[in-house]
């Protein structure tokens, strides 16, 4: 009893002595405990069973989980390494001083206990106390009707927590064991004093890992379709990563050696004492660095594409949907609109609504015959639907339908045309096409209900025609083997008196009846496509599937960012130490301490700011195919996302410069006690 | 002139949050002249280390000054110290001090790159001290894969490479061998022999028995000091020896 009490208070002071250490994973600790809880506990929340699209959110949530769980394994594992590596001389003295190898094992169970007891309770205290709040914001989020009733404490959720962690400490504890038993005392004295290898340069690791780099940019840049960007992306992600590795680890060492061997470079007092330095940092941190760096990427990555979702979808949201119902009949261009269709489909929309005891409101729509194909020096060329830089989508209106929909009262030349874009911001004063014709343009600022969700992949040209019957009979003339790159469409819009749950169930009742009579008989050839929507249910879709995408980027950009922070903060402190001497040394030999404080600060800022740039590069690369996502999500706002980017790097930059301020004191502190 | 003079040095070490405060030198005064080769003794605690400290301006003496070449290193500013250490001073230390971070020729170039010197001419330099310490081969290892005495004699180099007015010397055999130690020792004989004035402090009679005179310190103050005159190693190694039993005592050794 005596003798466990005595074992007890040695690892408290231990961890106490060390708290410089010990807080900060202390803190991280917790902070994933805490994580780890609140997406347990909101991937099972009731709201989610109350919201429509509850269960996407809920799949993402529990995503979001798996890859929190894995990533606390691997980091709280790694940087536990650092700290027990630091303890290991202590131990080695309690070892020389008679303490048998069985007694240390006791302190360090007793260290990991305390360690262990204290994240999950801070973790999960806190976890408990914020889940509320954070249930509430997921419900804002997701644009939730109801609150439901909540329990304070969510036992699987904290069972699955405490389950989770306690097998990370016990690895860990093992691993510090495996440390301990292998090693003699004088070992364990002589676990920091090794003497370092010096770093030689690999340089065909460097030119494999250059060469990885370029290749997956050469593929981030190439890919333009955007359904083979969201399905290449992650081989990218992963081909990114490898290369960053070995980048930092190789390629830095190569670089240093590189100058060492200019030797009217390195000879100077400037760069002597940095580049030889760095050469053997990087060795030691390059994997630390690239951890960095890969974690910013990702956080830049998931906080601008889902921030620029949520943004961008829900404009699109209004322009695609602008009323509260939206029916379309699409034709294969060839076979042109069918009327009798059209009208029944209009009479059977009315007798519906009747039924659903409302009248229509707001009625619009017409006729819209759109076209496939690319857009190139004013020439637009009809072709198959393809993705590059040059596809587009014209959209071609007959002036009549347009006077009909907004109400004005144009007239057109034969030769003059008005027109509108979406998703590019194309201006010219004539455009042809190809075979066709050739208008003279003139510019529109109107939003036509005539839009199917599938325009949202491309930039948009809709062009308003006198004759647009004449047009497409020559186009049907020009190109005899007109197939699907083109459709004639029929757009039927309104607005009715009926609460959101009405206009989904009148959406239902329309859609139902419309395949139960009309379906069979609009065209049997199958080219004929119909939808029906309703912005009610589309919104709420939306707002399940992009906020609860934006969340779970919030909260894993949370853990990536306090991961990011605990590991720099880890490099200042191991590298204070190490310099401590380093400093003392150039100081006997005659380097005075501005010269000493110049060299260390250029290179503490080169090797802090060396992932950032990365990260950087790396986003700049990753933009062409992140856009090419967001397409397949049916957002092409280039715009938006380069500022959605921008703003988060600089946003991420100056949190970065925050803590390399806050570090590079404690940093100061250390060498300068020497 | 002398080269190097010690007047009166005092240094008292205050704690900085009260305490008792320590006298670790009372009053040191000697002078060391051009090509001279002068080893300082005495017991830990002694005032040895303050005393090197001192002359090598790495610290201030409370009264009392130090002049080196004519110029009193008090009045030297702060901010020129290090330079005027560099081109005047040369160092060897005990645990060698060599930068694990830089191969050993890069460790030798270190104080010349520190004053701007052309890269021509410290290979120049560097090719007959290299020679003269047997380290040419040693020059692209780093610290870690050589040995002790390697080490040292590198650093000899490092101090050496500056063409100082006066190399100064801490217990420079203290981390050695005994062979790796007469192998130091000899080095230091040798480029005594050809000009360099050394000052060497140390507590190995061993070491002391080749200098050409021994100052012994106690309790902060210069206790006697001999003259090796015309005495080969073993005879003044006994003598030094005779000394330091009285030491203790406090009787007077003459």
């Amino acid at each position: 009893m005596k003798k466990t009490l005595f074992y007890f208070r040695l690892a408290a002071q231990g961890l106490k002595k060390n708290y410089r250490l010990t807080l900060p994973w202390l803190l991280a600790a917790s902070g994933m405990t805490l994580m780890f809880y609140l997406v347990a506990f909101l991937s099972d929340s009731d709201m989610l069973t109350v919201i429509r699209g509850g269960d996407t959110v809920r799949v993402l949530l529990a995503l979001g989980r798996g890859v929190i769980s894995v990533f606390s394994v691997i980091f709280l594992f790694y940087t536990h390494a650092f700290l027990i590596r630091r303890r290991m001389r202590e131990f080695g003295l309690y070892n020389v001083l008679g303490m048998r190898k069985i007694g240390l094992a006791r302190v360090l169970l007793w260290e990991t206990l305390m360690l262990a007891g204290l994240s999950l309770l801070i973790g999960l205290g806190l976890g408990i106390a914020v889940s509320r709040a954070a249930e509430l914001l997921m419900g804002h989020l997701l644009h939730a009707e109801e609150i439901t009733a909540f329990s304070p404490i969510h036992l699987p959720a904290v069972t699955m927590t405490a389950i989770l962690f306690l097998i990370i400490f016990a690895l860990i504890y093992i691993r510090s064991l495996m440390t301990l038993g292998k090693s003699t005392a004088v070992d364990l004295l002589k676990t920091e004093a090794v003497g370092e290898r010096p770093p030689k340069a690999n340089w065909s690791l460097a030119l494999i890992g250059s060469l990885l780099l370029i290749a997956a940019y050469a593929i981030a840049l190439t890919i333009t379709d955007p359904l083979q960007a969201v399905v290449y992306f992650f081989g990218d992600v992963i081909l990114v990563v490898i290369a960053t590795y070995i980048l930092f680890v190789a390629g830095s060492v190569a670089l240093c050696r590189g100058l060492m061997l200019n030797k009217r470079y390195y000879y100077q007092p400037r760069h002597f004492i940095s580049v030889s330095s760095m050469a053997f940092r990087m060795k030691r941190n390059g994997a630390g660095l690239a951890s960095i760096c890969i974690l910013c990427t990702m956080v830049l990555v998931m906080l601008s594409s889902t921030l620029c979702l949520n943004i961008g979808m829900r404009e699109n949201q209004m322009v695609l949907y602008p009323r509260q119902e939206d029916v379309s009949l699409s034709w294969d261009i060839g076979h042109g609109w069918d009327e009798e269709a059209i009208a029944s489909t209009r009479e059977l929309i009315v007798e519906e609504a009747k039924k659903a005891g409302t009248g229509l409101k707001q009625v619009s729509g017409g006729r819209v015959a759109e076209l496939y194909g690319t857009l190139a020096r004013g020439v637009f060329t009809p072709s198959d639907l393809v993705f590059n830089a040059q596809s587009h989508q014209l959209s071609v209106v007959s002036l009549q339908e347009y006077n009909a929909i907004t109400g004005k009262n144009e007239r057109l030349n034969p030769d003059e045309a008005l027109y509108m874009t979406r998703n590019t911001s194309w201006r010219e004063k004539k455009l042809a096409v190809e075979n066709v014709g050739e208008w003279t343009l003139r510019f529109v600022d109107d939003l036509l209900p005539l839009h199917s969700a599938a325009a949202s992949l491309l930039p948009v040209i809709t062009l308003v025609v006198p004759d647009a019957n004449g047009l497409l009979a020559t186009l049907k003339a020009a190109y005899p083997e007109l197939s699907p790159w083109g459709y004639c469409s029929w757009f039927y819009v309104f607005d009715t008196e009926l609460d959101e749950a009405g206009q989904i169930a009148l959406r239902q009742a329309i859609r139902d009846r419309f395949v139960e009579e009309i379906r069979a008989s609009a065209a049997s050839d199958g080219s004929f496509s119909y939808s029906f929507t309703s912005a009610a249910a589309n919104l709420s879709d939306f707002y399940s599937l992009y906020g609860g995408l934006l969340y779970l980027g919030v909260l894993l950009s949370v853990v990536f960012l306090a991961a990011t922070v605990l590991i720099i903060y880890y490099k200042q402190l191991s590298e204070g130490f190490e310099d401590r001497e380093r400093f003392s040394i150039m100081r006997k030999v005659g380097m005075t301490r501005d010269m000493i404080r110049q060299s260390v600060n250029a290179q503490v800022l080169t090797v802090f700011f060396a992932p950032l740039v990365m990260a950087g590069l790396h986003m700049c690369f990753a933009f062409p195919l992140i856009r090419r996502m967001l397409m397949a999500f049916g957002l092409a706002n280039a715009g938006l996302l380069a500022l959605v980017t921008g703003a988060c790097f600089l946003l991420f930059g100056a949190l970065y410069l925050f803590v390399y301020r806050a570090t590079s004191h404690l940093y100061y502190q250390i060498v300068s006690d020497s | 002139m002398a080269l190097l003079e010690a007047q009166n040095l005092k240094k008292v070490y205050t704690p900085r949050f009260g305490g008792q405060s320590v006298q670790a030198l009372t009053d040191v005064s000697f002078t060391v002249e051009e090509g001279e080769y002068v080893a300082v003794m005495g017991e830990s605690g002694s005032g040895k280390s303050p005393l090197l400290n001192i002359l090598a301006a790495l610290d201030r003496p409370t009264a009392g000054r130090v002049l080196l070449d004519g110029v009193d290193l008090n009045l030297i500013k702060d901010n020129v110290i290090a330079d005027f250490r560099r081109d005047h001073l040369g160092f060897v230390f005990q645990d060698f001090n060599l930068l694990d971070t830089f191969s050993v020729r890069d460790n030798i170039f270190l104080p010349l790159v520190l004053a701007g010197r052309d890269s021509r001419e410290m290979e120049k330099r560097l090719r007959p001290l290299a020679r003269r310490l047997r380290i040419e081969e040693l020059l692209d290892h780093y610290p870690y894969e050589v040995s002790g005495g390697q080490k040292q004699r590198a650093a000899i180099a490092r101090a050496l490479i500056t063409e100082p007015r006066l190399v100064l010397a801490d217990e420079p055999t203290g981390a050695l061998d005994s062979r790796a130690s007469d192998e130091l020792l000899s080095v230091f004989s040798e480029i005594n022999r050809e000009g360099q004035t050394i000052m060497m402090v140390t507590h190995s009679a061993r070491a002391a028995s080749r200098a050409g005179r021994v100052l012994f310190i106690k309790d902060g103050k210069v206790f006697h000091q001999l003259f090796r005159g015309a005495d080969d190693y073993d005879r003044m190694y006994e003598r030094i020896h005779d000394t330091l039993i009285l030491l203790p005592s406090g009787g007077d050794p003459a």
